[in-house]
């Protein structure tokens, strides 16, 4: 099977973008400066990143409200229109199929956004538990693109190119509607929805167009001065430290299909006083006996802590690590790991097999940004 | 790219300079290119006795770690310290920025290694 594109595969180049497999798309690592830099010009001064090939599954019909909430963690049936959330979409383990935003755009309409490398298996699960709701379930992927513009420059920017309010979306909320008309606000002369969300910890916008309309929009941000400078666009890689730094977990790293999502942290996405939900049951037991505890950590030797190294405890091994990085920022040894709960706690000393070497951690809040 | 003349190469992208039976080693231009900003140098112990092939240290990049492997086998006799502090160094000045200095145990192993031009068609590959 060959690997899909975005609508902007053809700009890459023009950027001096290198491309690697990413979720079935061929997609710029990195532009052609470096990771380090791209990462600085997000935090100093804005990036911007194609992210369109995540994916929009649309669930629309009657039953929306109660047949989202018997698939996902979170609880949908108090959102406002125009609002976002975050959730977890579970199986009977509790483990984690997917985590995603859900955007509510009308009653009984709402837009998940998945990511790219579960786009298609989302589709069927969440089509295999229609059952008797009455629902549609869409996946619009095709027609869709998506831009993340992220960075203390980023009103500004989109200011530019907009006579529309803006400013007036607040954090996790949005404006417009996927049939990109009346509704939308436009950027660059195009429709769209936009939202103040982001995975990076700045603030910032992602933008969703009309697949034709990504590369138009794409060019016009990249052109913008403020002051004399632009924003850069920003790759795969650079997406990925920043997302460590601002504590933001990534599915396939801290989530997985069999580690309880409870063992997260993160038990506002999930709403235990809702009805029966997909994974319920089994959350409850995992929260009431959890064996392992998602931990940042710093090391205090030398070295650098990487996805997949055991932290062991003299022979034994009690977790590994998800995510680790020396990254840009916030330039340090760090890492995210699970531990086992009893040395899951702040200020705790671990040991961290890089390779073959042992070298000891401290564990810490995964805020790293906010306590840096 | 830059590819010294005077240098000797092998085939995974180490630099080798030879001083009597004194080896001077780092990495190319190429590859520090290719690891992108280096943020740590794991380095050998003064004294070892390795052989060719074998591991001599680790380069970690923001992304990735890459073993590095003795082109020629011989005793660690010093080791590039300041590379602890800044590891970066490889990235800005890779043919200044040594790792290691081997006292060769067999010099025969020198006629293995690549000149300047066989090095360059080797990177165009």
């Amino acid at each position: 099977m060959s690997l899909k594109r975005t609508p902007l595969f053809d700009k890459y180049p023009e950027h001096g973008g290198k491309i690697v497999e990413f979720g079935g798309f061929e997609m710029p690592i990195q532009f052609e400066t470096s990771l380090t830099d791209e990462h600085n010009r997000v935090r100093e001064f804005a990036g911007l990143f194609d992210v369109s090939h995540m994916g929009e599954i649309i669930v629309t019909g009657k039953d929306s409200v109660p047949f989202l909430n018997y698939i996902l963690t979170n609880d949908v049936s108090k959102m406002k229109i125009g609002r976002v959330i975050y959730t977890f979409m579970c199986n009977e383990n509790g483990g984690v199929v997917d985590d995603f935003m859900v955007y509510k755009i009308a009653e009984d309409n709402y837009a998940l956004i998945v990511n790219a490398s579960n786009t298609e298996k989302d589709f069927q699960w969440i089509k295999n538990l229609v059952g008797e709701y009455e629902v549609n379930v869409d996946d619009i992927t095709a027609r869709i693109g998506q831009l993340a513009l992220q960075g203390p420059k980023s009103l500004e920017i989109l200011e530019k190119l907009s006579d529309d309010d803006i400013a007036s979306i607040p954090n996790l909320a949005f404006v417009g509607d996927f049939e990109f008309g009346d509704n939308c606000f436009k950027v660059a002369g195009k429709p769209c929805l936009i939202s103040k969300t982001g995975y990076t910890g700045e603030d910032g916008y992602e933008i969703y167009c009309k697949a034709e309309d990504t590369a138009p929009i794409w060019d016009a941000i990249l052109a913008t001065e403020i002051a004399g400078e632009k924003p850069w666009p920003i790759g795969l890689g650079a997406r990925d430290t920043l997302r460590f730094e601002a504590g933001l977990p990534l599915y396939g790293n801290e989530m997985k299909d069999d580690i309880p999502v409870v063992y997260l942290g993160m038990n506002f996405a999930i709403k235990f006083n809702k009805d029966d939900f997909v994974g319920k049951k089994a959350l409850e037991e995992a929260k009431a006996n959890p064996k392992q505890k998602l931990v940042g950590f710093e090391l205090t030797g030398k070295g650098v802590p990487r996805q997949g190294y055991e932290i062991v405890d003299g022979d034994e091994v009690i977790g590994e690590v998800t995510t680790g990085y020396i990254p840009p920022t916030i330039q340090k040894p760090i890492g995210n790991a699970y531990v086992n709960v009893a040395k899951a706690v702040l200020g705790e000393t671990i040991t961290v097999m890089l390779r073959k070497r042992p070298v000891e951690a401290t564990i810490i809040s995964n805020r790293f940004l906010d306590n840096k | 790219m830059r590819i010294p003349e005077d240098l000797r190469y092998a085939e995974d992208h180490e630099w080798i300079l030879v001083d009597g039976d004194v080896a001077m080693i780092g990495i190319t231009d190429y590859a520090q290119d290719q690891l992108g900003d280096i943020v740590f140098v794991e380095l050998p112990d003064e004294d070892d006795s390795l052989e060719q092939g074998d591991s001599f240290g680790v380069v970690e990049s923001v992304k990735a770690a890459s073993d590095l492997y003795l082109p020629v086998g011989g005793t660690v006799v010093e080791v590039n310290y300041e590379l602890e502090d800044t590891p970066e160094a490889i990235n800005s000045d890779p043919y200044e920025a040594w790792i290691v200095k081997i006292k060769l145990s067999d010099p025969s192993e020198l006629e293995e290694l690549m000149n300047a031009d066989e090095y360059k068609e080797h990177t165009a590959e």
